[in-house]
């Protein structure tokens, strides 16, 4: 107790403390601010340095009870002190900041917070589930175990490991799928330089890529014979092909046939072709002008099904390099095909001369398995965000998977095929936070009217913002210019240059339980200091002219004299 | 400074004088969102580029308007052999120059300017920025320049649109299309300005008067001429230090108004201002402080750091950018700039008056004799000014963490900025507590203080010139990080010396 309200302690625990802040900036400086969060401000041992002070400063003013007016600024120092921390443990506990990205006319009622979680998340056979399992990851430093339960549906998951820090490792294993699958590597080049292209058969997502604006797909199905038979009759409109056949589909016939049936629907402002098949594994329903692949469910496409629908009529508008499955390719241009052998490892021309188009395979590896491996990597400078990941162990509930190791990262939508079927999608992202309002970005306005520069000099969002409750306001947030919503506070952070060639704007969403202690708080340690100064100073006055009355006056004197002496003016 | 400077004899010099003469120093351009004097548009890019603000002699507005006028006007002008400063040793090597030459023609550069620029790019991809890279860097930005002033991009004239009188920009370029001879030119240029200067006024050209009047040199000889007096008298009510003591933070004054006018904003806004604006605030609160405690000695600090921090305005100008420039949105808002920056402002400044006191006393226990009275009476006086820091400065924090909430939604966030002054304000209050618990008697009271300073100077300094180069050694040899070295150094070494001495008094007392 004694020890506890001692000044020896006070003492200790703020040099604790500046030693701890400043191996902090050091560390901020080299490995950036989240790091520097995690490995000092909210480690352990600086809360646990920082409880020290709360119960120093409480307890120095328990032993000073009762009350002495003499101490009166004391009192209201450290009583203002203790409000500053305690808001403070109320911001880190239950506060709220997180960030919305908004592009002009979306409504968003998510924010992002800081951390991580993992999104988990079951397919069901032929519909898509809701079940969407979020769990937040721990706030670590480094590799950690958590070894945390993640439960869906009837399926239980263990979280093994989390790496805050991560680099990638592939490894080939047997496929033992239903599914052939396909790994590609490409080196593209034109005159303007290389790139790296990785395709692949194993999802929905992985069989096109774009170099400059040649489009590069990967047809896993599709055998150049049936493609071929397409690109040469002009009248085509989609190419049909699964494991049994090939079919073409003419404009003529397309829409009345009894086996096909096209027609428009709506998707946001414009209209798209639905494309309903019957084929020999049944009724298969397409988007074309989204994807090559069947849709599953609702929304979900079907990246592992054999059936593939070619909208080659609007191929046909951009330059396309395709890869066929029996090893063949071709380019096509403005309704112009040309087919050829693919051969490993030498480069191919093709193109328009002038662009010197070239590629090469550098591997083209079927029947395996690509697994990717994360491994922990030390800190890197601060420029380089390096991928998250996490490891997963199926514990109970289902049949075994094509891998036992399950990992998901923040780079990829990781898929999990158990042997019989059942399909898990898993990724790691920030975690969200539910608003209680939904907010929409009617306009951002960037100014630059500093004549002769073009950096902003200031920005504003203006925002429709929707309550539960129907009810509907409109606002202006810009810098300096906050909007307060109920708890909420949204502030204008900074903006980025949107998809339409507008700009979207990035607000701060925040909530504060500990604001306004802080608040009251600070303005009790700035009056108890005022106080405190104020009475010593008048302590000593008093003292001071009670005593010293005397013996100044020789002095006085003799100063005065060497005046005249130093000071000729 | 570094420079070669050719100015060939040209066919009509009648032509060059008419064109760029003296009087062009008072055109108005615009300059990253401001409107100021062609002529310190001039000295700064000059500047920039030679290192000097008159390059061989000749004024900057007379050789800015030259590039330009040459590239116009390439019958009637010879060009201007402009040289840029190379230092680093590998960079002489690579540019081939010999011993006597100081840097490199701009002429010699500008063809392969892309290419110097991707490899500068690649150097600095591949090994970080090194001191060669960075001048590198540096010489191909100084190019670029010189190239945008020579193609007239750079030359922003500010004209007024049509109906409303809203100022748009016009590049010299721009008025160049139809201008046949220099004459037409300059004539479009002078009529433009006429334009500006009814609808505007003159006051843009404060800034050249500003300029042009020295104030910085004034107030440095002022407080050196007051710091002289106060030695010699010792009553502080002589006229003599009146009068030098008026003249001094009038002075200092006048620099701050200038600069508030001229920008239009609370002066607090980058490491130049906030120098100028402690040094300031220490000579005022040094002379309320010896009036209110009838010490001399507050005032002889006060003067010291006011002259210390006005030489560091006048000599490391490549540390504290005297340029008076446009504000990034979020530093907008006068009244949080003008309380929160001041309030810590004039913490580090009466910590800087705590420090000197403080250290005066160790030199002199060092190399005089001591007694026990001056111990205790230095103490006293650096106690009083630590309270009054601490206060400035914990008014400052709040007020910076209140800003920081009402504009970014976060009381605290770990800033390194933020983080330092936090660190610092610990550090006093710890000597405020060691004093009251006993730890720190008077003998270690005084050292302690001297040692806090470093605090101040790393959340004034480091945080900047340190911690923001990411504490790479070689971006230590920079102006900053070497004058914080050195200060640290000397500081460090003072205290070791008294550590040794005061023991041995300690020892003999015994």
């Amino acid at each position: 107790m004694r020890f506890l309200a001692s000044l020896k302690l006070a003492i200790i625990v703020l040099a604790a403390m500046a030693l701890l802040m400043t191996t902090g900036t050091v560390i901020e400086s080299k490995y950036g601010a989240d790091y520097a969060r995690l490995a000092i401000y909210n480690s352990p041992l600086f809360l646990t340095v920082e409880f020290f002070l709360f119960l120093n400063i409480l307890f120095a003013a328990l032993v000073r009870l009762p009350p002495k007016s003499r101490l009166a600024g004391f009192y209201i120092t450290h009583l203002g002190l203790l409000a500053v921390i305690f808001g403070g443990f109320l911001t880190m506990i239950y506060g709220i900041d997180g960030g919305i990205e908004l592009e002009s006319g979306n409504i968003i009622s998510l924010a992002r917070v800081q951390g991580s979680a993992l999104y988990l998340r079951h397919i069901g056979d032929n519909e898509l589930h809701d079940g969407l399992k979020t769990t937040a990851l721990p706030q670590a430093t480094d590799e950690v175990f958590p070894n945390q339960i993640v439960k869906l549906d009837h399926y239980e998951f263990v979280i093994e490991k989390y790496l805050p820090r991560a680099r990638a490792r592939y490894k080939w294993q047997a496929s033992n799928a239903n599914a052939p699958s396909r790994y590609v590597t490409l080196v593209l080049a034109s005159a303007y330089g290389e790139q790296q292209i990785e395709l692949s058969n194993t999802d929905e997502t992985s069989d096109t890529a774009t170099f400059g604006p040649l489009e590069i797909t990967l047809l896993p199905n599709v055998k150049s014979r049936c493609f071929e038979r397409a690109a040469l009759d002009a009248r085509t409109n989609f190419i049909f092909s699964d494991e049994h056949e090939c079919r073409l589909l003419n404009e003529d016939d397309s829409a009345n046939s009894h086996n096909t049936n096209v027609k428009k629907v709506r998707l946001g402002h414009s209209e798209i072709d639905k494309v309903r098949i019957e084929s020999h594994e049944g009724e298969k329903i397409f988007y074309p002008d989204l994807s090559t692949h069947p849709i599953v469910g609702k929304y979900a496409l079907d990246g592992k099904a054999s059936a593939q629908l070619i909208p080659i009529s609007s191929w046909n508008k951009t330059p396309r390099l395709v890869l066929f499955e029996d090893e063949r390719w071709a380019y096509g241009s403005r309704g112009k095909w040309t087919f050829s052998d693919l051969v490993l490892d030498s480069p191919q021309s093709f193109g328009p001369k002038n662009m010197r188009l070239r590629f090469h395979v550098e591997s083209d590896i079927r029947n395996q398995t690509r697994l990717t491996e994360w491994r922990p990597i030390p800190p890197q400078k601060i420029e380089a965000t390096p991928p998250r990941a996490a490891l997963l162990r199926l514990n109970k509930g289902s049949t075994p998977f094509e891998d036992d190791e399950l990992w998901v990262s923040d780079q990829e939508r990781s898929v999990f095929r158990s042997k019989t079927g059942e399909v898990f999608e898993a990724t790691l992202a920030p975690p969200v936070h539910r608003l209680p309002f939904a907010i929409r970005l009617d306009e951002f306005r960037l100014r630059t009217d500093d004549i002769g520069s073009n950096a902003p000099s200031s920005y504003e969002s203006a925002v429709t913002v929707f309550f539960s409750n129907n009810a509907v306001s409109q606002h202006l947030i810009a810098m300096n210019q906050p909007l307060k919503i109920g708890d909420y506070t949204l502030y204008q952070s900074s903006y980025f240059p949107s998809s339409n060639g507008n700009y979207g704007s990035i607000l701060t969403v925040n909530a504060d339980p500990g604001r306004s202690l802080k608040y009251a708080g600070s303005f009790l340690v700035v009056t108890g200091s005022l106080t405190h100064f104020l009475q010593r100073a008048l302590e000593k006055k008093r003292k001071a002219t009670a005593n010293v009355q005397n013996d100044s006056q020789l002095g006085a004197h003799f100063r005065t004299h060497r005046d005249t002496l130093l000071c000729r003016s | 400074m570094a420079l070669i400077f050719a100015l060939i004899a040209t066919p009509s010099f009648a032509a060059v004088d008419s064109a760029c003469g003296p009087e062009w120093d008072t055109l108005a351009v615009l300059e990253g969102g401001r409107v100021k004097p062609l002529a310190i548009h001039a000295r700064e890019t000059m500047k920039f580029i030679t290192g000097t603000t008159k390059p061989g002699g000749i004024t900057a507005t007379k050789v800015y308007c030259m590039i330009s006028f040459a590239t116009i006007f390439p019958n009637l002008f010879s060009p201007l052999e402009i040289v840029i400063p190379v230092k680093h040793e590998d960079n002489r090597i690579d540019f081939k120059l010999t011993d006597n030459q100081q840097g490199i023609e701009v002429s010699r550069l500008l063809p392969d300017l892309d290419k110097l620029e991707n490899i500068a790019a690649k150097l600095e991809s591949r090994d970080g920025l090194t001191p060669s890279t960075k001048e590198l860097k540096r010489i191909t930005t100084a190019a670029r320049l010189y190239s945008e002033i020579a193609s007239g991009d750079n030359w922003l004239i500010p004209t007024l649109s049509g109906d409303d009188n809203v100022i748009k920009r016009t590049t010299l370029r721009e008025m160049t299309a139809n201008s046949a001879a220099p004459e037409h030119l300059a004539a479009a240029l002078w009529s433009a300005n006429k334009t500006y200067r009814t609808q505007y006024g003159d006051k843009y050209l404060w800034e050249l008067t500003f300029e042009n009047a020295h104030l910085v040199h004034w107030a440095f000889l002022a407080a050196l001429i007051a710091l002289l007096v106060a030695l010699s008298c010792s009553s502080l009510s002589h006229p003599a230090l009146l009068t030098s003591l008026l003249a001094a933070v009038l002075l200092d004054t006048t620099v701050i108004i200038f600069r508030i006018v001229i920008s239009g904003r609370a002066p607090m806004t980058n490491m130049y201002e906030t120098v100028l604006g402690a040094g300031f605030i220490a000579l005022v609160t040094a002379a309320v402080l010896s009036k209110l405690r009838s010490e001399k000695i507050f005032l002889l600090a006060g003067l010291t750091i006011n002259m210390i921090s006005l030489a560091m305005l006048l000599f490391s100008s490549s540390m504290l950018d005297p340029r008076i420039q446009a504000l990034t949105p979020v530093l907008r808002d006068n009244f949080w700039l003008a309380t929160h920056v001041t309030s810590v402002t004039a913490s580090y400044a009466v910590f800087a008056l705590s420090w000197l006191i403080a250290n005066a006393y160790l030199i002199r226990s060092i190399f005089f004799r001591t007694n026990a009275e001056t111990l205790r009476h230095s103490a006293s006086l650096c106690y009083d000014c630590l309270k009054i820091g601490i206060l400035f400065l914990a008014v400052g924090i709040i007020l910076g963490a209140v800003w920081a909430d009402y504009s970014w939604g976060r009381f605290w966030g770990w800033d390194p900025k933020e983080t330092w002054s936090l660190i610092t304000l610990f550090v006093y209050i710890g000597i405020l507590h060691g004093r009251l618990s006993g730890w720190l008697k008077a003998e270690r009271f005084l050292p302690a203080t001297a040692a806090a300073f470093t605090s101040v100077l790393m959340t004034w300094f480091g945080v900047n010139y340190v911690l923001a180069t990411g504490l790479h050694s070689y971006g230590f040899s920079e102006g900053g990080s070497l004058f914080l070295a050195l200060i640290f150094a000397f500081q460090f070494t003072l205290l070791s010396v008294y550590a040794v001495v005061s023991h041995k008094i300690f020892q003999k007392g015994t």
